[in-house]
Protein backbone atom coordinates (compact mmCIF):
# COMPACT_ATOMS: atom_id res chain seq x y z
CA UNK A 1 0.00 0.00 0.00
CA UNK A 2 1.81 3.30 -0.88
CA UNK A 3 1.74 6.40 1.52
CA UNK A 4 -0.94 7.78 0.41
CA UNK A 5 -3.33 5.28 0.05
CA UNK A 6 -2.47 4.38 3.97
CA UNK A 7 -2.91 7.92 5.13
CA UNK A 8 -6.78 7.52 3.05
CA UNK A 9 -7.24 4.80 5.09
CA UNK A 10 -6.88 6.25 8.16
CA UNK A 11 -9.07 9.62 7.48
CA UNK A 12 -11.66 7.32 6.10
CA UNK A 13 -11.63 5.57 9.36
CA UNK A 14 -11.53 8.24 11.41
CA UNK A 15 -14.39 9.79 9.88
CA UNK A 16 -16.45 6.94 10.25
CA UNK A 17 -15.76 7.06 14.27
CA UNK A 18 -16.99 10.52 13.77
CA UNK A 19 -20.99 9.95 13.59
CA UNK A 20 -21.02 7.33 16.28
CA UNK A 21 -18.84 9.40 18.99
CA UNK A 22 -20.88 12.33 18.52
CA UNK A 23 -24.16 10.31 18.63
CA UNK A 24 -22.87 8.45 21.63
CA UNK A 25 -22.42 12.34 22.93
CA UNK A 26 -26.10 13.56 21.85
CA UNK A 27 -27.61 10.16 23.57
CA UNK A 28 -25.73 11.28 27.20
CA UNK A 29 -26.69 14.34 27.01
CA UNK A 30 -30.18 13.42 26.38
CA UNK A 31 -29.60 11.18 29.55
CA UNK A 32 -28.65 13.56 31.23
CA UNK A 33 -31.48 15.91 30.52
CA UNK A 34 -33.56 13.40 31.39
CA UNK A 35 -31.57 12.85 34.60
CA UNK A 36 -32.53 16.59 35.41
CA UNK A 37 -36.47 16.40 34.82
CA UNK A 38 -36.92 13.11 36.66
CA UNK A 39 -34.52 14.86 39.77
CA UNK A 40 -34.83 17.81 39.57
CA UNK A 41 -31.77 20.71 38.81
CA UNK A 42 -30.65 19.72 42.37
CA UNK A 43 -27.75 17.88 40.29
CA UNK A 44 -26.85 20.57 38.95
CA UNK A 45 -23.51 22.66 40.77
CA UNK A 46 -25.80 25.10 42.97
CA UNK A 47 -23.07 28.12 43.25
CA UNK A 48 -23.57 30.26 40.38
CA UNK A 49 -26.90 30.36 38.28
CA UNK A 50 -25.24 30.42 34.93
CA UNK A 51 -22.52 28.04 34.19
CA UNK A 52 -21.16 25.78 31.14
CA UNK A 53 -24.94 24.79 29.52
CA UNK A 54 -24.99 28.97 28.72
CA UNK A 55 -21.02 28.29 27.97
CA UNK A 56 -22.01 26.38 25.43
CA UNK A 57 -25.18 27.90 24.21
CA UNK A 58 -22.92 30.68 23.40
CA UNK A 59 -20.51 28.85 21.91
CA UNK A 60 -22.95 27.03 19.50
CA UNK A 61 -25.16 30.00 18.75
CA UNK A 62 -21.90 32.03 17.63
CA UNK A 63 -20.25 28.62 15.49
CA UNK A 64 -23.97 28.35 13.95
CA UNK A 65 -23.70 32.39 12.98
CA UNK A 66 -19.84 32.31 11.80
CA UNK A 67 -20.25 29.78 9.66
CA UNK A 68 -23.43 31.51 7.85
CA UNK A 69 -21.14 34.61 7.74
CA UNK A 70 -18.34 32.17 6.15
CA UNK A 71 -20.70 31.05 3.40
CA UNK A 72 -22.05 34.48 2.91
CA UNK A 73 -18.64 35.83 2.62
CA UNK A 74 -18.26 32.69 -0.31
CA UNK A 75 -20.97 34.03 -2.08
CA UNK A 76 -19.93 37.56 -1.94
CA UNK A 77 -16.23 36.85 -3.08
CA UNK A 78 -14.46 37.77 0.20
CA UNK A 79 -13.76 34.41 0.65
CA UNK A 80 -14.23 32.71 -2.65
CA UNK A 81 -12.34 29.37 -1.37
CA UNK A 82 -15.83 28.78 0.64
CA UNK A 83 -18.27 29.38 -2.32
CA UNK A 84 -18.55 25.74 -3.06
CA UNK A 85 -18.68 24.89 0.73
CA UNK A 86 -22.00 26.94 0.83
CA UNK A 87 -24.02 23.66 1.74
CA UNK A 88 -22.12 22.07 3.75
CA UNK A 89 -21.42 25.87 5.88
CA UNK A 90 -25.21 25.65 6.16
CA UNK A 91 -25.69 22.54 7.52
CA UNK A 92 -22.67 22.98 9.73
CA UNK A 93 -24.93 26.52 10.80
CA UNK A 94 -28.68 24.74 11.23
CA UNK A 95 -27.00 22.00 13.63
CA UNK A 96 -25.30 24.45 15.32
CA UNK A 97 -28.14 26.55 16.11
CA UNK A 98 -30.48 23.07 16.67
CA UNK A 99 -27.81 22.18 19.31
CA UNK A 100 -27.77 25.55 20.83
CA UNK A 101 -31.48 25.28 21.25
CA UNK A 102 -30.78 22.03 22.80
CA UNK A 103 -28.11 24.11 25.55
CA UNK A 104 -31.10 26.18 26.92
CA UNK A 105 -34.01 23.79 26.95
CA UNK A 106 -31.59 21.94 29.13
CA UNK A 107 -30.35 24.84 31.24
CA UNK A 108 -34.21 26.44 31.59
CA UNK A 109 -35.46 25.05 35.25
CA UNK A 110 -39.37 25.03 33.82
CA UNK A 111 -38.35 24.29 29.67
CA UNK A 112 -42.44 23.30 29.37
CA UNK A 113 -43.23 27.44 29.65
CA UNK A 114 -40.70 28.29 26.90
CA UNK A 115 -44.13 28.99 25.14
CA UNK A 116 -44.00 32.18 27.32
CA UNK A 117 -41.60 33.73 24.88
CA UNK A 118 -44.89 34.24 22.39
CA UNK A 119 -47.51 34.66 24.67
CA UNK A 120 -45.74 37.26 27.11
CA UNK A 121 -42.47 38.72 25.44
CA UNK A 122 -40.86 41.36 27.33
CA UNK A 123 -39.33 43.50 24.62
CA UNK A 124 -36.74 44.96 27.28
CA UNK A 125 -35.01 41.61 27.50
CA UNK A 126 -32.28 40.62 25.91
CA UNK A 127 -33.15 37.25 26.18
CA UNK A 128 -36.30 37.71 23.64
CA UNK A 129 -34.43 39.01 21.20
CA UNK A 130 -31.94 36.58 21.32
CA UNK A 131 -35.07 34.33 20.94
CA UNK A 132 -36.29 36.22 18.15
CA UNK A 133 -33.24 36.08 16.03
CA UNK A 134 -32.49 32.65 16.36
CA UNK A 135 -36.01 31.51 14.87
CA UNK A 136 -35.34 33.83 11.69
CA UNK A 137 -31.97 33.27 10.95
CA UNK A 138 -33.08 29.16 11.57
CA UNK A 139 -35.88 29.64 8.82
CA UNK A 140 -33.73 31.67 6.81
CA UNK A 141 -30.53 29.38 6.44
CA UNK A 142 -33.30 26.67 5.62
CA UNK A 143 -34.81 28.86 2.66
CA UNK A 144 -31.49 29.23 1.48
CA UNK A 145 -30.23 25.67 1.91
CA UNK A 146 -33.62 24.42 0.25
CA UNK A 147 -34.07 27.04 -2.36
CA UNK A 148 -33.27 26.02 -5.79
CA UNK A 149 -31.80 29.59 -6.98
CA UNK A 150 -29.23 30.38 -4.93
CA UNK A 151 -29.28 34.51 -3.90
CA UNK A 152 -26.39 35.90 -2.45
CA UNK A 153 -28.76 39.09 -1.68
CA UNK A 154 -30.70 36.13 0.79
CA UNK A 155 -27.83 34.81 2.27
CA UNK A 156 -26.57 38.44 2.63
CA UNK A 157 -29.52 39.08 4.85
CA UNK A 158 -29.28 35.91 6.77
CA UNK A 159 -25.70 36.58 7.75
CA UNK A 160 -26.99 40.37 8.72
CA UNK A 161 -29.46 38.00 11.33
CA UNK A 162 -26.75 35.83 12.04
CA UNK A 163 -24.39 38.94 13.46
CA UNK A 164 -27.55 40.17 15.58
CA UNK A 165 -27.53 37.31 17.41
CA UNK A 166 -24.18 37.50 18.10
CA UNK A 167 -24.27 40.89 19.26
CA UNK A 168 -27.29 40.39 21.33
CA UNK A 169 -25.86 37.38 22.96
CA UNK A 170 -22.62 39.91 24.29
CA UNK A 171 -25.81 42.08 24.84
CA UNK A 172 -27.07 39.65 27.07
CA UNK A 173 -24.25 40.18 29.87
CA UNK A 174 -23.15 44.05 28.48
CA UNK A 175 -26.37 45.31 29.47
CA UNK A 176 -25.96 43.66 33.32
CA UNK A 177 -25.35 46.40 36.15
CA UNK A 178 -22.32 43.38 37.29
CA UNK A 179 -18.71 43.80 37.37
CA UNK A 180 -16.63 42.10 34.48
CA UNK A 181 -19.75 42.13 32.20
CA UNK A 182 -20.43 45.52 32.07
CA UNK A 183 -18.35 46.49 28.90
CA UNK A 184 -19.43 47.32 25.56
CA UNK A 185 -16.44 45.31 24.50
CA UNK A 186 -18.33 41.61 25.15
CA UNK A 187 -20.35 42.16 21.75
CA UNK A 188 -17.02 42.69 19.97
CA UNK A 189 -15.42 40.10 21.49
CA UNK A 190 -18.14 37.56 20.90
CA UNK A 191 -17.96 38.54 17.43
CA UNK A 192 -14.32 37.70 16.84
CA UNK A 193 -14.93 34.37 18.84
CA UNK A 194 -17.77 33.40 16.64
CA UNK A 195 -15.49 33.70 13.47
CA UNK A 196 -12.37 32.04 15.43
CA UNK A 197 -14.70 29.34 16.33
CA UNK A 198 -16.28 29.20 12.36
CA UNK A 199 -12.55 29.43 10.90
CA UNK A 200 -11.44 26.60 13.14
CA UNK A 201 -14.77 23.91 12.65
CA UNK A 202 -13.31 24.26 8.50
CA UNK A 203 -9.58 24.02 9.29
CA UNK A 204 -10.84 21.13 11.75
CA UNK A 205 -12.68 19.77 9.00
CA UNK A 206 -10.32 20.14 6.26
CA UNK A 207 -6.76 20.53 7.63
CA UNK A 208 -4.30 22.55 5.11
CA UNK A 209 -6.93 22.96 2.57
CA UNK A 210 -7.11 26.68 3.09
CA UNK A 211 -3.97 28.85 3.31
CA UNK A 212 -6.38 32.45 3.97
CA UNK A 213 -8.67 30.98 6.97
CA UNK A 214 -5.18 29.74 8.23
CA UNK A 215 -4.44 33.73 7.90
CA UNK A 216 -7.74 34.41 9.50
CA UNK A 217 -7.61 32.21 12.67
CA UNK A 218 -3.47 33.79 13.00
CA UNK A 219 -4.99 36.86 12.88
CA UNK A 220 -7.62 36.91 15.34
CA UNK A 221 -6.42 34.38 17.94
CA UNK A 222 -4.39 37.41 19.86
CA UNK A 223 -6.72 39.72 19.21
CA UNK A 224 -9.02 37.84 21.85
CA UNK A 225 -5.94 37.69 23.77
CA UNK A 226 -5.29 41.80 23.38
CA UNK A 227 -9.28 42.65 24.08
CA UNK A 228 -8.66 40.42 27.18
CA UNK A 229 -5.66 43.06 28.27
CA UNK A 230 -7.89 46.23 27.16
CA UNK A 231 -10.57 44.99 29.69
CA UNK A 232 -8.08 44.43 32.88
CA UNK A 233 -6.07 47.99 32.43
CA UNK A 234 -9.65 49.79 31.73
CA UNK A 235 -10.99 47.68 34.51
CA UNK A 236 -7.98 48.08 37.04
CA UNK A 237 -6.50 51.74 35.81
CA UNK A 238 -8.67 53.54 38.50
CA UNK A 239 -8.34 50.99 40.59
CA UNK A 240 -12.46 50.42 41.24
CA UNK A 241 -12.73 47.51 43.83
CA UNK A 242 -14.61 45.09 42.23
CA UNK A 243 -12.91 45.45 38.76
CA UNK A 244 -9.78 44.65 40.46
CA UNK A 245 -11.22 41.71 42.35
CA UNK A 246 -12.24 40.52 39.14
CA UNK A 247 -9.06 41.13 37.51
CA UNK A 248 -7.16 38.99 40.42
CA UNK A 249 -9.77 36.73 40.36
CA UNK A 250 -8.55 35.52 36.72
CA UNK A 251 -4.93 35.97 36.98
CA UNK A 252 -3.98 34.83 40.48
CA UNK A 253 -7.57 33.59 41.76
CA UNK A 254 -9.61 30.61 41.70
CA UNK A 255 -9.91 30.81 38.05
CA UNK A 256 -6.73 31.63 37.37
CA UNK A 257 -5.69 27.74 36.07
CA UNK A 258 -8.73 28.11 33.68
CA UNK A 259 -7.65 31.40 32.29
CA UNK A 260 -4.12 31.11 31.97
CA UNK A 261 -5.09 27.40 30.45
CA UNK A 262 -6.95 29.41 27.92
CA UNK A 263 -3.80 31.63 26.99
CA UNK A 264 -1.72 28.93 26.59
CA UNK A 265 -3.66 26.02 25.21
CA UNK A 266 -6.45 28.45 23.60
CA UNK A 267 -4.31 31.32 22.12
CA UNK A 268 -0.61 30.86 22.22
CA UNK A 269 -0.68 26.80 21.33
CA UNK A 270 -2.63 27.15 18.07
CA UNK A 271 -1.23 30.47 17.02
CA UNK A 272 2.23 28.77 17.08
CA UNK A 273 0.94 25.72 15.07
CA UNK A 274 -0.72 27.96 12.61
CA UNK A 275 2.37 30.13 11.86
CA UNK A 276 4.51 26.68 11.94
CA UNK A 277 5.84 26.93 7.70
CA UNK A 278 6.30 23.05 7.74
CA UNK A 279 3.34 22.20 9.79
CA UNK A 280 1.43 18.80 8.69
CA UNK A 281 -2.53 18.81 8.16
CA UNK A 282 -2.96 16.98 11.56
CA UNK A 283 -0.98 20.63 13.15
CA UNK A 284 -3.50 22.66 12.12
CA UNK A 285 -6.17 20.48 12.65
CA UNK A 286 -5.30 20.04 16.53
CA UNK A 287 -4.45 23.89 16.30
CA UNK A 288 -8.63 24.42 15.11
CA UNK A 289 -9.71 21.95 17.78
CA UNK A 290 -7.62 24.01 20.63
CA UNK A 291 -8.80 27.68 18.90
CA UNK A 292 -12.52 25.95 19.62
CA UNK A 293 -11.78 24.69 22.95
CA UNK A 294 -10.37 27.69 23.49
CA UNK A 295 -13.24 29.72 23.21
CA UNK A 296 -15.32 27.91 25.14
CA UNK A 297 -12.55 28.28 28.43
CA UNK A 298 -13.03 31.98 27.93
CA UNK A 299 -17.03 31.79 27.75
CA UNK A 300 -16.93 29.65 30.91
CA UNK A 301 -14.26 32.17 32.58
CA UNK A 302 -16.01 35.15 31.63
CA UNK A 303 -19.41 34.26 32.57
CA UNK A 304 -18.15 32.87 36.03
CA UNK A 305 -16.18 35.83 36.75
CA UNK A 306 -19.21 37.58 36.69
CA UNK A 307 -21.23 35.84 38.71
CA UNK A 308 -17.84 34.57 41.39
CA UNK A 309 -18.13 38.14 43.01
CA UNK A 310 -20.93 38.32 45.57
CA UNK A 311 -22.36 41.92 46.74
CA UNK A 312 -21.54 40.51 50.02
CA UNK A 313 -18.06 40.39 49.73
CA UNK A 314 -15.81 37.20 48.87
CA UNK A 315 -15.53 35.01 45.87
CA UNK A 316 -17.98 32.45 44.98
CA UNK A 317 -16.82 28.51 43.55
CA UNK A 318 -18.08 26.69 40.71
CA UNK A 319 -17.48 23.32 39.16
CA UNK A 320 -19.91 22.18 36.76
CA UNK A 321 -21.90 19.05 38.11
CA UNK A 322 -20.92 15.51 36.15
CA UNK A 323 -24.74 16.20 34.64
CA UNK A 324 -23.94 19.45 33.76
CA UNK A 325 -20.27 17.83 32.29
CA UNK A 326 -22.48 15.48 30.35
CA UNK A 327 -25.24 17.82 29.07
CA UNK A 328 -22.82 19.97 27.48
CA UNK A 329 -20.63 17.46 26.09
CA UNK A 330 -24.34 16.16 24.37
CA UNK A 331 -24.87 19.38 23.20
CA UNK A 332 -21.31 19.58 21.13
CA UNK A 333 -21.49 15.82 20.27
CA UNK A 334 -25.36 16.89 18.94
CA UNK A 335 -24.28 19.59 16.89
CA UNK A 336 -21.64 17.46 14.96
CA UNK A 337 -23.97 14.27 14.89
CA UNK A 338 -26.66 16.66 13.26
CA UNK A 339 -23.98 18.59 11.02
CA UNK A 340 -22.93 14.50 9.26
CA UNK A 341 -25.99 13.06 9.40
CA UNK A 342 -27.46 16.04 7.10
CA UNK A 343 -24.07 16.17 5.01
CA UNK A 344 -25.03 11.86 4.48
CA UNK A 345 -28.69 13.16 4.31
CA UNK A 346 -28.65 16.05 1.58
CA UNK A 347 -24.90 15.39 0.08
CA UNK A 348 -22.96 18.80 0.00
CA UNK A 349 -22.75 19.19 -3.99
CA UNK A 350 -21.44 22.40 -4.72
CA UNK A 351 -24.24 25.40 -4.88
CA UNK A 352 -22.93 25.31 -8.83
CA UNK A 353 -24.65 22.15 -9.59
CA UNK A 354 -27.92 24.11 -9.49
CA UNK A 355 -26.32 27.08 -10.95
CA UNK A 356 -27.49 30.11 -11.64
CA UNK A 357 -25.53 33.00 -13.79
CA UNK A 358 -24.42 34.30 -10.77
CA UNK A 359 -22.63 31.52 -9.48
CA UNK A 360 -21.08 30.85 -12.77
CA UNK A 361 -19.04 34.09 -12.59
CA UNK A 362 -17.95 33.73 -8.69
CA UNK A 363 -16.62 30.63 -9.72
CA UNK A 364 -13.22 31.39 -11.45
CA UNK A 365 -12.25 33.21 -8.40
CA UNK A 366 -12.79 30.34 -6.25
CA UNK A 367 -10.89 28.17 -8.38
CA UNK A 368 -8.02 30.42 -8.78
CA UNK A 369 -7.48 30.20 -5.10
CA UNK A 370 -7.95 26.89 -4.34
CA UNK A 371 -5.13 26.49 -7.41
CA UNK A 372 -3.10 28.62 -5.91
CA UNK A 373 -3.49 27.18 -2.40
CA UNK A 374 -2.33 23.64 -4.23
CA UNK B 1 -48.82 54.20 46.88
CA UNK B 2 -45.08 52.89 46.76
CA UNK B 3 -44.50 49.92 49.49
CA UNK B 4 -40.60 50.53 50.87
CA UNK B 5 -38.26 50.04 54.20
CA UNK B 6 -36.45 51.98 56.33
CA UNK B 7 -33.72 50.22 58.14
CA UNK B 8 -31.38 51.92 61.15
CA UNK B 9 -28.17 50.68 61.38
CA UNK B 10 -26.86 52.20 64.47
CA UNK B 11 -30.31 50.07 66.24
CA UNK B 12 -29.45 46.84 64.37
CA UNK B 13 -27.70 44.36 66.32
CA UNK B 14 -26.86 41.77 63.84
CA UNK B 15 -28.64 39.05 65.81
CA UNK B 16 -30.51 37.44 62.46
CA UNK B 17 -34.00 37.67 63.94
CA UNK B 18 -35.28 39.06 60.83
CA UNK B 19 -33.82 35.90 58.99
CA UNK B 20 -35.06 33.42 61.29
CA UNK B 21 -38.32 34.89 61.03
CA UNK B 22 -38.88 35.21 57.27
CA UNK B 23 -37.67 31.72 56.71
CA UNK B 24 -40.77 31.19 59.40
CA UNK B 25 -42.82 32.93 57.85
CA UNK B 26 -41.95 32.05 54.31
CA UNK B 27 -41.09 28.01 54.82
CA UNK B 28 -37.94 29.05 52.48
CA UNK B 29 -35.80 25.47 52.40
CA UNK B 30 -32.06 24.56 53.41
CA UNK B 31 -29.38 27.09 52.25
CA UNK B 32 -32.52 29.86 50.98
CA UNK B 33 -32.49 33.15 52.62
CA UNK B 34 -34.68 35.75 50.95
CA UNK B 35 -33.29 38.08 53.83
CA UNK B 36 -30.28 37.99 55.42
CA UNK B 37 -27.60 40.09 57.89
CA UNK B 38 -24.45 40.42 56.84
CA UNK B 39 -21.91 40.33 59.17
CA UNK B 40 -18.14 43.04 58.43
CA UNK B 41 -15.47 43.75 60.52
CA UNK B 42 -13.46 47.44 60.16
CA UNK B 43 -10.29 48.63 61.66
CA UNK B 44 -7.39 46.85 64.49
CA UNK B 45 -7.78 46.59 67.92
CA UNK B 46 -8.17 49.12 69.89
CA UNK B 47 -10.14 50.49 66.82
CA UNK B 48 -11.97 47.39 65.58
CA UNK B 49 -15.53 47.36 65.00
CA UNK B 50 -18.46 44.94 63.91
CA UNK B 51 -21.20 46.32 61.46
CA UNK B 52 -24.47 44.57 60.34
CA UNK B 53 -26.11 45.21 57.12
CA UNK B 54 -29.53 43.91 56.94
CA UNK B 55 -29.60 42.63 52.97
CA UNK B 56 -32.80 42.10 50.96
CA UNK B 57 -34.63 42.36 48.07
CA UNK B 58 -34.88 46.59 47.30
CA UNK B 59 -37.90 45.96 45.62
CA UNK B 60 -36.21 48.62 43.49
CA UNK B 61 -38.04 51.25 41.39
CA UNK B 62 -36.33 50.37 38.25
CA UNK B 63 -35.79 46.92 38.78
CA UNK B 64 -32.74 45.30 36.46
CA UNK B 65 -34.28 41.79 37.34
CA UNK B 66 -37.88 42.68 35.78
CA UNK B 67 -36.21 44.69 32.73
CA UNK B 68 -34.23 41.50 31.44
CA UNK B 69 -36.91 38.88 32.51
CA UNK B 70 -38.21 37.00 29.53
CA UNK B 71 -41.66 36.28 29.61
CA UNK B 72 -42.30 39.26 32.20
CA UNK B 73 -42.69 36.94 35.28
CA UNK B 74 -41.36 39.78 37.24
CA UNK B 75 -42.70 42.62 37.37
CA UNK B 76 -43.58 45.86 39.44
CA UNK B 77 -46.91 45.66 41.10
CA UNK B 78 -48.95 49.10 41.33
CA UNK B 79 -48.20 49.58 44.72
CA UNK B 80 -44.48 49.42 43.92
CA UNK B 81 -43.51 45.79 44.85
CA UNK B 82 -41.33 43.92 42.53
CA UNK B 83 -42.88 40.18 42.18
CA UNK B 84 -42.26 36.87 40.77
CA UNK B 85 -45.04 34.78 39.23
CA UNK B 86 -44.25 31.57 39.75
CA UNK B 87 -46.81 30.29 37.09
CA UNK B 88 -44.74 32.10 34.57
CA UNK B 89 -41.47 31.54 35.51
CA UNK B 90 -39.25 29.66 32.99
CA UNK B 91 -36.03 29.51 35.08
CA UNK B 92 -34.06 31.03 32.78
CA UNK B 93 -32.08 32.70 36.14
CA UNK B 94 -31.35 35.77 33.87
CA UNK B 95 -32.72 38.10 36.98
CA UNK B 96 -30.70 36.39 39.22
CA UNK B 97 -27.13 37.53 37.46
CA UNK B 98 -28.57 40.97 36.82
CA UNK B 99 -29.50 42.11 40.31
CA UNK B 100 -26.80 43.77 41.75
CA UNK B 101 -27.67 42.94 45.33
CA UNK B 102 -28.12 38.85 44.84
CA UNK B 103 -30.97 38.59 46.68
CA UNK B 104 -32.63 36.24 44.40
CA UNK B 105 -32.88 32.26 44.96
CA UNK B 106 -33.49 29.07 42.43
CA UNK B 107 -36.10 26.55 43.89
CA UNK B 108 -33.56 23.46 43.59
CA UNK B 109 -35.45 21.01 44.95
CA UNK B 110 -38.66 21.38 47.33
CA UNK B 111 -38.37 18.03 49.26
CA UNK B 112 -35.09 18.27 51.18
CA UNK B 113 -35.86 19.52 54.97
CA UNK B 114 -32.63 19.92 57.41
CA UNK B 115 -33.27 17.13 59.30
CA UNK B 116 -31.96 14.00 58.13
CA UNK B 117 -34.85 12.16 59.62
CA UNK B 118 -36.94 13.81 56.19
CA UNK B 119 -39.13 16.45 56.58
CA UNK B 120 -40.87 17.81 59.77
CA UNK B 121 -44.87 18.30 59.75
CA UNK B 122 -43.94 22.10 59.25
CA UNK B 123 -41.55 21.22 56.13
CA UNK B 124 -44.17 19.35 54.86
CA UNK B 125 -46.69 21.50 54.83
CA UNK B 126 -44.41 24.75 53.43
CA UNK B 127 -41.67 23.67 51.39
CA UNK B 128 -44.43 22.12 48.69
CA UNK B 129 -45.69 26.03 48.15
CA UNK B 130 -41.95 26.65 46.25
CA UNK B 131 -42.11 25.84 43.06
CA UNK B 132 -39.00 23.57 41.48
CA UNK B 133 -37.06 24.95 38.79
CA UNK B 134 -38.32 28.71 39.15
CA UNK B 135 -36.89 32.13 40.62
CA UNK B 136 -37.80 33.49 44.35
CA UNK B 137 -37.12 36.56 46.60
CA UNK B 138 -38.87 38.85 49.08
CA UNK B 139 -42.21 39.67 48.75
CA UNK B 140 -42.20 42.23 51.14
CA UNK B 141 -44.46 39.57 53.00
CA UNK B 142 -47.64 40.60 50.61
CA UNK B 143 -50.19 38.34 52.29
CA UNK B 144 -49.52 39.83 55.47
CA UNK B 145 -49.19 43.38 54.12
CA UNK B 146 -53.07 42.25 52.54
CA UNK B 147 -53.98 41.93 55.96
CA UNK B 148 -52.79 45.22 57.04
CA UNK B 149 -50.07 43.66 59.09
CA UNK B 150 -46.18 44.60 58.64
CA UNK B 151 -43.95 42.16 57.08
CA UNK B 152 -42.70 39.01 59.50
CA UNK B 153 -39.22 40.85 59.47
CA UNK B 154 -40.23 44.10 60.49
CA UNK B 155 -42.79 42.36 63.42
CA UNK B 156 -40.07 40.56 64.97
CA UNK B 157 -36.99 42.95 65.02
CA UNK B 158 -36.47 43.01 68.74
CA UNK B 159 -34.20 46.41 68.03
CA UNK B 160 -37.05 48.39 66.55
CA UNK B 161 -34.10 48.74 63.41
CA UNK B 162 -36.80 47.64 60.62
CA UNK B 163 -40.08 50.14 59.05
CA UNK B 164 -42.10 49.52 56.97
CA UNK B 165 -44.69 51.87 55.15
CA UNK B 166 -46.16 53.55 51.75
CA UNK B 167 -43.10 55.99 51.02
CA UNK B 168 -45.29 57.91 48.94
CA UNK B 169 -47.83 58.54 52.15
CA UNK B 170 -46.33 61.91 53.69
CA UNK B 171 -47.79 61.04 57.29
CA UNK B 172 -45.90 57.17 57.13
CA UNK B 173 -43.23 55.98 59.60
CA UNK B 174 -41.16 55.12 56.31
CA UNK B 175 -41.74 58.89 54.92
CA UNK B 176 -41.23 60.24 57.81
CA UNK B 177 -37.84 58.81 58.67
CA UNK B 178 -36.66 60.07 55.25
CA UNK B 179 -37.23 63.62 55.73
CA UNK B 180 -35.35 63.68 58.89
CA UNK B 181 -32.48 61.55 57.86
CA UNK B 182 -31.60 63.72 54.08
CA UNK B 183 -28.12 61.55 54.34
CA UNK B 184 -30.56 57.79 53.67
CA UNK B 185 -28.38 55.75 52.10
CA UNK B 186 -29.35 53.06 49.59
CA UNK B 187 -27.28 49.97 48.36
CA UNK B 188 -25.13 50.14 45.18
CA UNK B 189 -26.53 53.60 43.44
CA UNK B 190 -24.49 53.07 40.84
CA UNK B 191 -26.35 50.37 39.33
CA UNK B 192 -29.01 52.42 38.57
CA UNK B 193 -31.91 50.65 39.86
CA UNK B 194 -33.14 52.79 42.62
CA UNK B 195 -33.38 51.03 45.62
CA UNK B 196 -36.99 50.78 47.89
CA UNK B 197 -34.67 50.20 50.99
CA UNK B 198 -33.10 52.78 52.87
CA UNK B 199 -30.58 52.65 55.02
CA UNK B 200 -29.69 55.01 57.77
S1 LIG C 1 -32.98 44.09 44.65
FE1 LIG C 1 -32.56 42.79 42.88
S2 LIG C 1 -34.29 41.37 42.85
FE2 LIG C 1 -34.91 43.06 44.15
S3 LIG C 1 -35.98 44.48 42.77
FE3 LIG C 1 -33.84 45.16 42.88
S4 LIG C 1 -32.87 44.17 41.13
FE4 LIG C 1 -34.80 43.08 41.48
S1 LIG D 1 -35.91 33.03 36.16
FE1 LIG D 1 -38.08 33.48 36.03
S2 LIG D 1 -38.30 35.50 36.98
FE2 LIG D 1 -36.14 35.22 36.53
S3 LIG D 1 -35.81 36.14 34.50
FE3 LIG D 1 -36.20 33.96 34.14
S4 LIG D 1 -38.41 33.85 33.85
FE4 LIG D 1 -38.02 35.84 34.78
Amino acid sequence: MTNSASNEAKRSTAGNLILPVAGLLAVIGVACWVVQLIVGPSVLADTIPWGVYIAAFFLLAGAGSGLVMMAAAGDWGILPALKDWRRSLLIGAAASYIAAGFMILLDLGQPVRIYNFFVSPNFTSMFVWDFLFLLVTVVLVLICFFRKETSKWLLGLTAVTALGIVLIEGWILAVNPVTVWNSALIPVVFLVEAIVVAVAVLLAAKGDAFESLKKILIGLLPLLLIFSLIEMFAGNYMGASQEAAGTKLLLTGSLAPFYWGWVVLGVALPFVLLLWKGARAGAVKLAAVLAVCGVLLAKINLLVAGQALPFEGGTIGYFPSIVEIGGMLGGLGLAVFLFVLGKNFFGDAPAAVEASAETEEAKAPAEAETEAEA
Amino acid sequence: MRYGMVISLSRCIGCNACSIACKHENGTGPGVFWRKVIITESGKYPQAAMHALPLLCNHCEDPSCAKVCPVKATKMDANGMVTIDAKKCIGCRYCMTACPYNVRAYVRSNDKGYFDEGLTEYEKAVYGEHKVGTVEKCTFCAQRVEEGKNPACVQTCPAKALFFGDLDDPASQVAKLLTDNPNAKTLKPEAGTKPKVFYI
